[in-house]
């Protein structure tokens, strides 16, 4: 019997810790049990962590929403009796449940190994054949892998969507003595945690398709750029490094080619705009991540002014895939123009938020509630941020658009690396599009005029709508800034900022005209334009709201209506949460 | 050494492989605009101003760092790339602190460089100092006597203690150079033309000047037998004495001015006879000097009601009018009647009263004169209207009521309301209404039909021409009663305009000039919370009872300590390098506007701590080129950034700043390189 | 004294021992620096350039460019208060206005005492448990108003039963 518990940075904060600890002693102090407790990365079901999974000879079930108690239950029934306790599984092959079909519709080509092995043990990624495809593309000659990579039609995860055999090509293309193979492993978008998933989960897929590259562009040396903020990731790819490196996977003559390729992790320092690729060299440079003009690109004049080739985690670990199985098998999935399949990091007001991997082509519609399980407020799904802060919100009408490069594209919002933000009726589009550009601006290098000057002044008009000072003119203002911004940029930060902007004005102008004209939140979100106040009629006066009011701005006693203080209150929304009367009234 | 081919706006051209498209276009007199580009170093992509548009390219790219290839087509004037670059200049506009040009010299009307003429004074080149005042204005010594100094309201030493003494400054200058000079303008070698200046008031005064110095020969013709107009016979002599005025004149006519006097337009030449005398062009500058009558009740049976401007200009003419034990009652409270009553008191009036409808703030004279006025013993009676007069046997009876001040009407000043039943009597020896001025224009006929509106003849504010191309009109006859100064911008602005009338020149595009802010108000103090405050100079004046036995001037000028101590409370408010700009530059050239994104600006304080220079981060537009010179061309990497986003600096190292660091060598490299006023030489 | 300055810099002449020359290890050195010293005080930045020959404008500018490095020391718990898109559509301003109150400081500010300092990072890629805050590397997710004042309280009286 094999118990492994989710202990990615979802499981952990969810207290997968105090799990895994409560088993380990169970299991200590139980005689007899012949018990392998390991541990994984994510699993996808973020929104069941903590998670279990208990593999026996009637297969594979996993509980879910685990704390010490349930796991207590879950061991004496389950790992003690063999019978299965139905209350808590959330997956399983054997018997139902309500989440079973959140992975019906997915097809794990990255994520295959996630949640499936021990992240720290190279065997398990092994058996589920892990550097096989190195081993074939070693056989091959570099182009023909370049090829490869070309026939499958994969496109640059992280954003853009480039073709990644042509990136790998022109790098290959470019003479030079010394040429790099980078991945981009800053994954910066707020609300985006695929790679994250992937690095701490299965850090061989991202090695293997980053010594795959070299081999094919001709790089002996290789760069992960690993965000600060990712720890445990990090931690997992030295691990793996060292286990590679001992193997023969990483070093010199690798698997006996005459192959030589060194691959070292550095460590972003907090900077979003080292997401872009020349920002994210000149930090390598041990610089101040500003970007530069492009052409050259760093194909020609790269790391160091060597040729180098960016891909995002994603794209890498889909290397393997290809090259083990061949380009034909990953165009079954996918669209015409968009092949192999795209992770996507499911968060917000959804029933069943994680980690999921959907064929290209797949509607929104499905992936929210097919997969996602639809709304869970309890009010209807609004709209869904995709791309993050690069990115556009898109409206309930469209969900039936296919989720393509292209096809998303027309909508206005793009594919971006993959975060997807379900919003519901109490989200405001104007806030969003404000949030967003707080967050661009707050990250903007400040090298060139349009992103440096042009967001701020867009933010600035944003805010003042919010606050419910917005007047005529302002959208105006906004769509000509968004559109020189978007023009005009130095960089794809820049020319990607006003994307919230513009798609919160297409498809919401009516919530700006609200903020302005009526000086209205229709979201009743924005607290300068909203007021609570309590119903006398259904006030019982049980002074929970006072009690918790943060700034004590309610005033009422025992078994009498309470009254909230307009002067003081600062609409935080407490009163209303705790409440049990529905007595708080938001206007 | 290979040739590539390219087109630009059309034009074929060819240059040398590897040359960016900036620099192909600029050997082919093709400017695209560009601030962060250093000849000496490697494009570097912050400014965005030089994108423009190639066939096939991706997007708008940079001129700057884009070789031209083999049958490039270039665009580099598109609407499109005009409101980019526009946009762009407003946004680094939008940030930017200061102002190009002093406030005191855009306020003034005639902008006079004030700040500048100042510095000379500081420096004791008081001679050079009035050189430069008399580029914009040929009677300083008289506006320093009369001029309402609009430029003093602006001057942003309100900010710190007093504003600073300008008029007096200009008045120690002027008067300097009227012991020590004067000094004559060089005149232009003659022109050929001739210009008939009608009026010899301020504007037409200033035309003449202005006109001679361009070679070309002027006739004023004056219909009084004084020049001067309202200066004259407006302005007691105690305010500006006759010598002031008469040698600032004479000074016009050593250029080869002729004055004819006693010479009506309408009456006794019209436009027909100037042209058939050979004139080019003429100039109106007949002002506005026919008083409103009271408009009460019973005015035209009585006698001894005058208006204020023919009872000063009657002062001014015949020295015979005697008030001694009088009560004269003077209506109004504008500069004219301030100077009816303080002429009065000095006539030997017994008893002087100044009736006026609104309240004491809304009255219109300037503070120091109504101030000198009361000094003087002049009464002020606010919030009452004469309803009615009548004779009563040699005095008038005139019937006053008081007045409530209401609702604001089209000026923005609150319309005074007459209490009902509020009537009292009062009586007077002599009632002199100076309630305001209106236009003379009965020259205007079928034969000379000048456009006019609302009484004031219609002049290009621009270019002060009329609808008959060579007449040309500035003053009060075309404002309406205003000030000297602004009668002498006109008069400058006249002259100017011929001359380009004359040779067929275009009006030139004016400069684009950033500002602190539009006024005053909305310059915050903090900019100048570092200032050390200094005693405001006040010059010496008459004692009152001195003042009313005669007409001497009340204040005298400056000495020149004081001149020179005043001076140095001046701030220096415009740009160092106003002239270089290539901010400036461009903001002209497209035409941007620095009001258009409005929005927080860079508010970090002036730092002197450099030896050779002076370091305004509110001026930098983060074109990082200092950065790179110090690094990559002097070699010493002593500059750097610091911060990110929109908080970014450009931040030099000195000594002791670090221990153990090797800083600066003071090679100016970076100061000559910059684009703005961020970095000027101390 | 002597004695405290000279121990003082070991961990600096430890970190620098392997240095080899290559100016791009900039911030892996100021990364570990920060680690050992909490911050990067002026006196390890000016040794730091004389050491490697990197100019301090260049330093100082690499510095204040990454929102990792500190140039004022923080409080000895770091609450970092996630504000991703996620956290942001799940309250995570309630949740900054509530531990912001319970400390008496703003956003970016460190207590009186030293105790806390409040940061917003911009997502800690935990999107499904949101809103979350990391303290002291300790992820805390789902997080109310009141949740996330009692994990500052349950510190609060560890330091004082520590005293």
């Amino acid at each position: 019997m094999k118990v492994i518990v989710g202990l990615g940075s979802c499981g952990i904060a969810a207290g997968g810790m105090k799990v895994y600890d409560k088993l380990y002693e169970l299991i200590e102090n139980t005689p007899g049990m012949e018990v392998s407790l390991t541990s994984t990365g994510c699993m996808g079901m973020c929104f069941a962590e903590p998670l279990v999974e208990i593999q026996d000879d009637q297969g594979s079930a996993v509980y879910g929403l685990l704390d010490e108690k349930s796991t207590a239950e879950v061991f004496q029934a389950h790992i003690v009796q063999g019978k299965p306790l139905e209350k808590y599984i959330v997956k399983s092959e054997t018997a139902t449940c309500a989440d079973d079909t959140f992975f019906d519709k997915q097809v794990r080509i990255v994520l295959a190994r996630c949640g499936a092995i021990d992240p720290e043990n190279l065997e398990d990624a092994l058996a589920m054949d892990a550097y096989k495809g190195l081993e074939k593309a070693l056989t091959m000659q570099p182009a023909d892998v370049v090829n490869e990579v070309l026939q499958s039609g994969l496109k640059g995860r992280g954003g853009a969507g480039f073709p990644t055999g042509l990136k790998w090509k022109f790098a290959m293309n470019s003479p030079s003595d010394q040429k790099y193979m980078i991945c981009n492993a800053d994954e910066g978008d707020p609300g985006a945690f695929m790679d994250r998933s992937v690095l701490e989960g299965d850090p061989h897929s991202v090695l293997e398709g980053m010594i795959i590259g070299g081999y094919a562009i001709g790089a002996s040396e290789g760069v992960i750029y690993a965000r600060a903020e990712y720890p445990i990731a990090v931690k997992r790819l030295e691990i793996a490094i060292h286990q590679a490196e001992e193997r023969g996977f990483l070093g010199k003559n690798i698997l006996g080619s005459g192959f030589d390729f060194h691959i070292k992790v550095m460590q972003g320092a907090g900077a979003f705009v080292c997401g872009e690729e020349t920002a994210l060299m000149a930090s390598v440079e041990g610089q101040r991540g500003m970007p530069r003009i492009r052409p050259p690109f760093p194909a020609e004049k790269g790391l160091f002014g060597k040729p180098s080739n960016i891909n995002n985690v994603e794209t890498l670990a889909n290397i393997g895939w290809i090259l083990r199985n061949g380009a034909k098998e990953f165009t079954k999935y996918g669209t015409e123009k968009s092949k192999g399949t795209k992770v996507f990091a499911l968060a917000g007001k959804i029933k069943r938020g994680g980690l999921v991997e959907v064929p290209i082509g797949m509607t929104i519609r499905e992936v929210i509630y097919d997969i996602g399980g639809g709304s869970s407020s309890g009010k209807p799904v609004k709209a869904v941020q995709l791309g993050g802060p690069s990115g556009g919100c898109i409206p309930e009408s469209l969900f039936d658009t296919l989720i393509d490069y292209d096809t998303l594209s027309a909508t206005g919002a793009i594919m971006g690396s993959g975060g997807m933000i379900v919003m519901d009726e109490d989200n405001c589009m104007v806030d969003i599009a404000r949030y967003f550009l707080d967050f661009t601006q707050n990250e903007s290098c400040g090298k060139c005029t349009f992103c440096r000057v042009g967001t701020k002044r867009m933010l600035e008009i944003l805010t003042r709508i919010t606050e419910g000072k917005g007047k005529e003119g302002d959208i105006e203002a906004l769509e000509v800034l968004a559109e020189q911004v978007r023009k005009n940029s130095l960089c794809g930060l820049g020319q990607t900022a006003p994307n919230p902007v513009l798609t919160t004005l297409r498809y919401y102008r009516h919530e700006y005209e609200a903020h302005i004209k009526e000086q209205k939140c229709p979201s009743l979100q924005c607290r300068s334009l909203i007021s609570y106040r309590i119903d006398p009629v259904l006030c019982t006066g049980c002074t929970i709201c006072a009690r918790n009011c943060p700034v004590h701005c309610i005033s009422g006693e025992v078994r009498k209506t309470h009254v909230i203080d307009q002067d003081i209150c600062t609409r935080c929304g407490t009163c209303k949460a705790v409440c049990r009367f529905g007595a708080v009234i938001v206007e | 050494m290979s040739t590539v081919h390219f087109t630009i706006n059309g034009l074929q051209c060819e240059t040398e492989k590897g040359t960016s498209v900036l620099q192909a276009a600029l050997a082919h007199g093709i400017e695209i605009p560009n601030l962060c580009k250093d000849q000496r170093m490697e494009a570097f992509g912050a400014c965005m101003l030089c994108r423009v548009e190639i066939d096939g390219a991706r997007g708008n790219p940079l001129a700057c760092a884009t070789p031209v290839t083999e049958g490039m087509v270039i665009r580099s004037e598109t609407d499109a790339v005009n409101e980019s670059r526009r946009v762009c200049l407003e946004l680094l506009l939008s940030e930017h602190t200061g102002d190009c040009v002093a406030p005191c010299t855009m306020t003034c009307p005639a902008h006079i460089d004030v700040h500048h003429y100042i510095e000379h004074i500081g420096n004791g080149e008081y001679e050079k100092a009035l050189q430069l005042i008399k580029q914009q204005n040929p009677l300083p010594s008289v506006c320093g006597r009369v001029c309402t100094k609009p430029c003093e309201d602006e001057c942003r030493r309100n900010l710190v203690d007093e504003r600073v003494g300008i008029n007096n400054l200009k008045r120690f200058a002027s008067d300097y150079d009227r012991l020590h000079g004067p000094y004559i303008p060089e005149i232009s070698s003659a022109s050929g033309k001739k210009i008939a200046v009608i009026g010899a008031g301020p504007s037409g005064l200033s035309c003449a000047y202005y006109s001679a110095i361009f070679g070309h020969k002027v006739t004023v013709f004056e219909k009084h037998a004084n020049p001067g107009g309202m200066l004259r016979y407006g302005i007691p002599s105690y305010r500006l004495p006759r010598e002031i005025l008469d040698f600032e004149v004479g000074i016009i006519e050593k250029m080869g001015v002729e004055f004819r006097y006693g010479v009506e337009f309408g009456k006794d030449i019209d436009y027909k006879k100037l042209k058939a005398m050979g004139y080019d062009a003429i100039f109106l500058g007949v002002g506005s000097q026919k008083g409103w009558d009271l408009g009460c009740e019973g005015e035209d049976r009585c006698s001894r009601i005058y208006t204020g401007v023919d009872f000063l200009e009657r002062v001014e003419k015949y020295n015979d009018i005697d008030f001694t034990g009088l009560t004269v009652m003077v209506v109004g409270a504008g500069n004219t009647a301030i100077d009816a009553a303080r002429t009065s008191v000095r006539l030997g009036a017994e008893h002087v009263q100044i009736i006026y409808r609104r309240g004491r703030a809304e009255m219109p004279a300037h503070p120091e004169e109504i101030h000198a006025a009361e000094q003087e013993g002049v009464e002020m009676v606010t919030l009452t209207n004469p309803k009615a007069v009548a004779m009563d046997g040699e005095t008038i009876a005139v019937t006053l009521i008081d007045m409530a001040l209401g609702e604001p009407d089209a000026s923005g000043r609150c319309r005074p309301v007459p209490i009902e039943g509020s009537d009292h009597l009062c009586m007077a020896d002599i009632v002199i209404a100076a309630i305001g001025q209106t236009q003379d224009l009965s020259f205007i006929n079928d034969e000379f039909q000048l456009k006019t509106n609302r009484g004031t003849i219609v002049a290009d504010s621009n270019t002060t021409q009329t609808n008959l191309p060579d007449v040309f009109a500035g003053g009060d006859a075309v404002t309406g009663p205003a000030t000297a100064i602004q009668a002498i911008a006109a008069g400058a602005k006249g002259a100017r305009s011929i001359d380009r009338f004359f040779n067929n020149q275009p009006l030139p595009k004016a400069e684009y000039d950033h500002v602190m802010g539009k006024k005053i108000q909305d310059v915050s103090p903090i900019y100048y919370e570092g200032e050390v405050k200094k005693e405001k100079q006040r010059p010496a004046e008459l004692e009152p009872s001195v003042r009313i036995k005669g007409f001497s001037e009340v204040e005298l000028t400056f000495t020149e300590e004081q001149a020179k101590a005043e001076a140095l409370r001046c701030l220096k408010c415009g740009c160092g390098d106003a002239l270089d700009c290539q901010l400036r530059k461009y903001s002209t050239k497209y035409d941007a506007n620095q009001f258009a994104f409005e929005g927080e600006k860079h508010a970090k304080p002036l730092d002197t701590s450099h030896p050779v220079f002076v370091r305004d981060p509110k001026k930098c537009i983060l074109c990082g080129t200092c950065v790179r010179v110090c690094r990559d061309i002097a070699g010493v990497n002593m500059i750097g950034f610091l911060y990110r986003g929109s908080g970014t600096e450009t931040v030099p190292y000195l000594p002791g700043m670090m221990t153990g660091e090797k800083s600066c060598e003071n090679c100016r490299l970076c100061v000559e390189a910059c684009p703005t006023g961020a970095l000027l030489f101390k | 004294m002597e004695a405290t300055k000279q121990d003082y810099f070991v961990p600096f002449e430890t970190i620098l021992r392997d240095y080899t020359g290559d100016t791009s290890q900039l911030i892996p050195l100021l990364q570990k620096l920060q680690e050992a010293y909490g911050y990067l005080p002026q006196d390890i930045i000016v040794r730091l350039s004389s050491h490697t020959g990197i100019k301090v404008p260049e330093i100082l500018g690499v510095a204040t460019f990454y929102s990792q490095f500190r140039l004022t020391p923080m409080g000895k718990h770091v609450i970092k208060l996630c504000h991703g898109t996620a956290c942001h559509v799940n309250g995570a301003d309630n949740i900054g206005a509530a531990i912001c109150d319970e400390l008496g400081i703003a956003l970016d500010e460190t207590t009186e005492d030293g105790l806390f300092t409040i940061e917003t990072v911009a997502c800690l890629g935990c999107c499904s448990l949101a809103p979350v805050m990391m303290v002291d590397g300790e992820v805390h997710g789902r997080l109310t108003q009141d949740k996330a004042r009692k994990v500052i309280r349950e510190i609060k009286k560890q330091e004082v039963s520590a005293q």
